[in-house]
Order: structure tokens, then sequence, then C-alpha cells
């Protein structure tokens, strides 16, 4: 069966003239990402369409039509690095654009970095993927940190400009990460910072916390936790009666699952975004965020949300690389992304010696009439400060 | 000041629910002499029996207590027919490794059907707070109390002063001088396994108001009512109240002033302390046929 395939590959490959450069990714199609590993697809696709309409990607004097290999990772981060593994040297593919989710990007760079290929992801946010010394790995996700900076930097560019910060966390590697962002951020802002502490994974009653915030009185408050966590925190706050001028938590609000939860409740609730279509750059494929935003309506539908960005992100960067490099080498290619600095509808695409990218904003966004809009640093409605009562 | 008001407060509405919540496990104990550690699991059961009875068909979760409980009550009889009274013969490690394999058996099925996302029953009345003064309850909470407190009470009259109360105080005390007397221990075993797990499966549907749950919640529930049973020793309903108490004031202070992190920890080194200094509880009385 397989030696037929080949053969059939081979044909096909001889009745092409042009010749093709195959990419490969691990996503998840089914289990817990499936979603998210569907709309990263997407995000690849929408590149590869693209790139191929304008004649393949240009390396040296010769143009490579694009073909990518999917493999199904049931996101599970073992099966992951198994196929990425099977990718590499099976399907003899150099180039990997990432899987969905930090556990899953995790086990794959692990695998790249052993066979010296080279990963381009838009999938993972913790930091420890950037802290393992690998050479071949790079991330256009914003890492956790970033996500209460971002907060943290909207808090104090409002008027009337706050005073005091509340910073309640879950004790996880990336809520902790992120909490620690916004604390450095906060003490640098010049915020008072009245409360940091964290809570044990999977905690359901935060009434100590909503007692000593109480009586700080802080006008901010960041929530650094899960989704769970977000929503219990909004409804323990308004419980509690304590009412902040400015609400951030740092995973939740973006997403629709937040709004239904809770209702009104949720209203005027800040949250960063990898991404957000109110981005306003020039890129060099679509000609600026809005030409992305609308080829990807045109092709699916509806709008397009980081996830899908993210993969197309990841892709871009990697077929600027390869064009600059002019070749397919991965040490040439690697050379390239680490000295790139370039716009693109995404934010402005550069890395630092880790892999990690350094030069792209996160945004904002505030749940205004039950929907969330970007308020930071691209506004596409002002947001509302301060917060007003619960009701 | 209001600080510490306001502590003590959060400590009896905690430790009231605590107390009821031990009451089952801390009957088995005192009238089987059995300790059920599937009993944390049994009370997720009944937070489970309320979610879906409430989110399935719409059943308010007050209105749900009563079916809880005799659902609960079944089951119990039901354990004691087919799994205990098989056991409860046989060395009493036997009966250990029985409910440690019932307590895997539940969570795990539990998390097959409803996956281990955090559940909760969310009662739209109950979301606000009450403010007296500078204090301020949650209605929930309070709720929840004044339920424990009601069902502690129905309870501590139930075997106080009805004739098969008295019937399950005395096999507690003496199985054979209450066979003598006519009392059939059989049946009084069957009795009080009901109520226990119709206890646990109450606390359950309480618990399930109270706060967010998973399938696994069941083991830190379970050392809970060991707890409240050490510390308050196996004697009367009182000293479920007492030892609920004690360790609600002593989880709220520890969260408040060490952190959230710091609770578990203090509960087993302060029971660690109450088995070296007072091994039969603070209150100390035998079993529950002591009056």
């Amino acid at each position: 069966m397989r030696v037929f395939l080949f053969l059939i590959a081979f044909v096909f490959s001889l009745s092409f003239s042009q010749e093709v450069l195959r990419l490969g990714a691990a996503v998840s199609f089914s289990g817990k990402y499936a979603k998210e590993g569907e709309l990263l697809k997407r995000g690849y696709e929408l590149w590869k369409e693209r790139v191929n309409a304008k004649g393949g990607i240009k390396v040296g004097n010769k143009r490579y039509k694009v073909e990518i290999i999917y493999y199904d990772d049931r996101s599970d981060p073992k099966t992951t690095a198994k196929l990425v593994e099977k990718l590499i040297t099976q399907d003899k593919v150099r180039f990997i654009l990432g899987p969905y989710g930090s556990a899953q990007v995790f086990a794959a760079a692990g695998v790249v970095e052993k066979y010296r290929a080279l990963m381009v992801q838009g999938g993972g946010a913790s930091s420890k993927i950037y802290r393992q010394g690998y050479r071949h790995v790079f991330g256009v996700f914003n890492i956790a940190p970033d996500y209460g900076k971002n907060l943290i930097d909207l808090a104090v560019s409002l008027k009337p400009r706050p005073k005091t910060v509340a910073i309640i966390y879950e004790k996880d590697i990336f809520s902790e990460d992120a909490a620690r962002g916004a604390l450095e951020e906060a003490k640098k802002k010049g915020l008072k910072v009245v409360l940091f502490e964290g809570y044990p994974k999977g905690t359901q009653d935060l009434s100590s916390l909503m007692l000593k915030i109480r009586m700080k009185r802080p006008d901010v408050v960041i929530g650094a936790g899960h989704f769970k966590d977000s929503v219990l925190v909004i409804k323990q706050l308004k419980q509690f009666r304590i009412n902040p001028k400015f609400v951030g938590l740092t995973v939740g609000p973006p997403v629709p699952a937040f709004v239904k939860a809770l209702g009104k409740d949720a209203e005027y609730v800040f949250g960063p975004v990898q991404w957000s279509k109110a981005f306003r750059y020039k890129d060099p494929l679509f000609g600026s965020t809005e030409g992305f935003v609308k080829a990807y309506r045109e092709r699916y539908g509806e709008d397009p949300e980081y996830h899908a960005a993210g993969g197309t992100a990841a892709a871009l960067a990697l077929q600027i690389a390869i064009e600059r490099a002019g070749s397919l080498e991965v040490d040439k290619v690697r050379k390239e992304l680490l000295s790139m600095k370039v716009e693109t509808f995404y934010g402005v695409i550069g890395f630092d010696e880790t892999g990690k990218i350094v030069t792209k904003p996160m945004a904002v966004i505030q749940i205004q009439g039950g929907k969330p809009v970007t308020v930071y640093p691209f506004r596409e409605a002002e947001p509302v400060y301060p917060k007003p009562e619960w009701k | 000041m209001d600080l510490l008001l306001q502590l003590l407060l959060e400590a009896l509405l905690l430790g009231t629910f605590y107390a009821f919540l031990s009451l089952g496990f801390s009957l088995t104990w005192g009238v089987l002499n059995i300790l059920n550690l599937a009993y944390g699991s049994l009370v997720v059961l009944g937070s489970y029996l309320a979610y879906s009875l409430f989110n399935a068909v719409g059943v308010d979760p007050i209105v749900s207590l009563p079916i809880s409980f005799a659902v609960g009550f079944g089951l119990g009889l039901l354990l004691q027919a087919s799994f205990v009274n098989r056991v409860i013969k046989l060395e009493p490690f036997m009966v250990l490794i029985l409910t440690f394999g019932l307590d895997i058996l539940i969570s795990h099925t539990l998390n097959y059907f409803f996956k281990a996302d955090i559940r909760s029953i969310d009662v739209p009345y109950a979301e606000g707070s009450l403010v007296v003064g500078n204090l301020i309850v949650s209605k929930v909470k309070l709720l929840v109390f004044i339920l424990s407190l009601l069902f502690t009470f129905l309870l501590f009259v139930f075997l106080k002063f009805t004739w098969t109360g008295r019937a399950i105080r005395a096999v507690a005390l003496d199985v054979e001088g209450a066979r003598l007397v006519g009392i059939s221990p059989e049946r009084v075993f069957a009795l009080t396994m009901g109520i226990g797990t119709g206890i646990a499966f109450l606390s359950g549907n309480l618990y399930g108001i109270l706060q967010g749950f998973t399938p696994f919640d069941g083991g830190f529930l379970t050392v809970k009512a060991f707890l409240v049973s050490v510390l308050g020793g196996l004697g009367r309903v009182e000293s479920a109240l007492l030892g609920g108490l004690f360790l609600g004031t002593m989880e709220i202070f520890v969260s408040f002033y060490a952190g959230e992190s710091w609770k578990l920890f203090a509960s087993l080194v302060l029971m660690i302390l109450v088995l070296i200094f007072r091994p039969r509880g603070l209150m100390g009385g035998k079993y529950y046929g002591e009056a």
C-alpha cells in the first residue's frame, strides 16, 4: 500500500513542472483542542492558498509551490511528538508549522531540536518553551508575563489614573507568570501593590482573598487564572460588593462562554488577547491587517480571531525568512528569523535569541454590550472607565 | 474589630456546614464501627444528583433536598446489603479496602459521565449578599448555614427522642445488649448506613449550592469529615458541631492570615496534635450511645 502511494506521489510530482516545498503540521483535530486546532489549520491554509496564488515561495531564482501535510495529534502531547518525528524522518519535512497548545508545542519542540529541523509556531504561550535553550523553535505568541503587563499598561493610561492594585493568581505556571508580569509592570509604573497572593489550583471559594481585597479597596483588580477562575472571581467580587475601577482577567473575557456564564456581570471586564482584527498594520502578503481580515472572511465566512491569525503569522514569518535566505537550508533560514524585524498584519514580527517574539504588542479587549471590543492599543471603542458598580 | 467579627462569622457559617457534612461519616463510624473512605465521593455524588436534577429537569436545588436524602438513603441500604454486610464481620481492613475501591469507582464513573470540568449549581436568588454595618454575608452561605443547622437539629431530635434513634444508640453502645432487649442489630446497621449515606447526599446537595465541584473533590471531603469526627470525638451530635466549628475557624483564619495554600496543611497538623494529646477528641464521648 505504502509503495503504491509513493508511486502515485512520484507520478504526481513528475506531472507538475513546478517544484514543491512540503511543510508539516501535527495539529489537534479531535479531542480537547479540536476547535482551536481547526482554527489554526484555517490560518495555515489561508496563507498557503494566498502564497500559491501568487506563484509560490521564491527561493533564489526558483519558485516553490507549498504543500502542507497535516496529522491529527488528538490533543495529546505524546502523540504530537510522535507525529512530528514522523513528519521529519518519514515525510522528510524540514520546516514544521507548530501545533496548538503550550504542552503540544513543548513536546514538538524537543523533537524538532533533536533532528535540527525548524519550527515556527503560533499555538503556545508558555515561557517554558523558550527556557530550554532550543535553537530551532520560534513562536509568534507573546509569552505569559505580557498578559499581565498589558493590562497594567492599559490601566495606567486611563484617567483618573489608578493608584493601587491587587493581583491574585492561580498557582500554575502560566498564571503565576502572568501575575508576575503584572506585578513588575505595576511597580515600574508606580502603582502601589496592595495585595499579591496566589491560591491553589482548583480552589472554588476565594472568600478570604475577597475579604482582603474588600479591606484594601484597590483601584485595579487583576486576576490571573483559567476560565473557571475568571468566572469565579467576577461572581465573588460581586457577591462581596467590591467595586474596583478596573477589573482585568488574563484568560476568559475574549471567549464567548465568558459572557454566556456571567451575563450582565461580564460587562466592562478587561482581558488581553494575542491579536485582534482592530490591529492596523501593513502586510507583505495581504496588504494590511484589513486585507487579511477580508481574505479570511471571504474564505471562511466569519471574522478571524487570534488562533487563526497566529497560524497565518507563523507561516508568514517562515516564508519571509526562507525568501530572504534564498535557501532551504535550516541554518540559513534560522539566521534570517533571528535578524528579522518585519511589519505584518499581525504586528511587527521579530524574535530574540531564544526564539520568542518580542516586537509585537498584545491587545486588550473590554466586554461592551455582551461582546469583546478592542480598546488597547488600537481603539475599536473607548474603554469604559471607571467601571460602574455591580447591579 | 470588624475584621475579627467578619472572620468569626465566616467561620461559624463554614463550620456548621462541616459539622453537618461529617455527621453521616461519624454516625456510621460510631454505630457500625467502619471508616467509610468513600464518604466524600458519596457527597460529591449528591452534588451531581442535584446538579443533574437542576439542569436536566429544572428542579430547584432546595426542592431537591428531600430527593437527595431519599436517593442517598436507598443507596445506603443497597450498599449495606450488597457489600458492607459481607465484609463487616471480617477484619476491619477489608472494609477500608472495600470503601477505598468504592471511592475510586464513584469518582471515575462521575468523571466518565461529567468530565473533569468544574460544575456549579447557579441559583439566581442566592447570588447576592447582605450587608450589616461593616459585615458582609453572602446569601448562599447563610442559606446553607440555616439548612445545615436545621438538619443537624433534626438528627439530634431523632437520635435522642425517637424509639428508632434510641435503638441506634443502644446498638452503638453494646450490640449484644441491644440484641437481648429485642433490637435487631442488622436492621439498625442497615438503617444507619441508609441515614449516613442520606446525610452524605444532603450535604452534597448543599455543597453544590455553596461552591463549584469536580468528580475528584471526594478525597478532601473525606479528610474533612474525618478531621471533624476526630476533633469533636465520636460522642454526640454536639461534638460534631464543636469539631466542625473548630475546623471552620481554623481554616478561615489560616487562609486569611497565612494564605489559602496552608489550609490543608494546618488541618492535618491540628489533627495529629489532637490525636496525640486528646485521642478521644475534644469532647471525648464514646460513640453515639453515651448521652
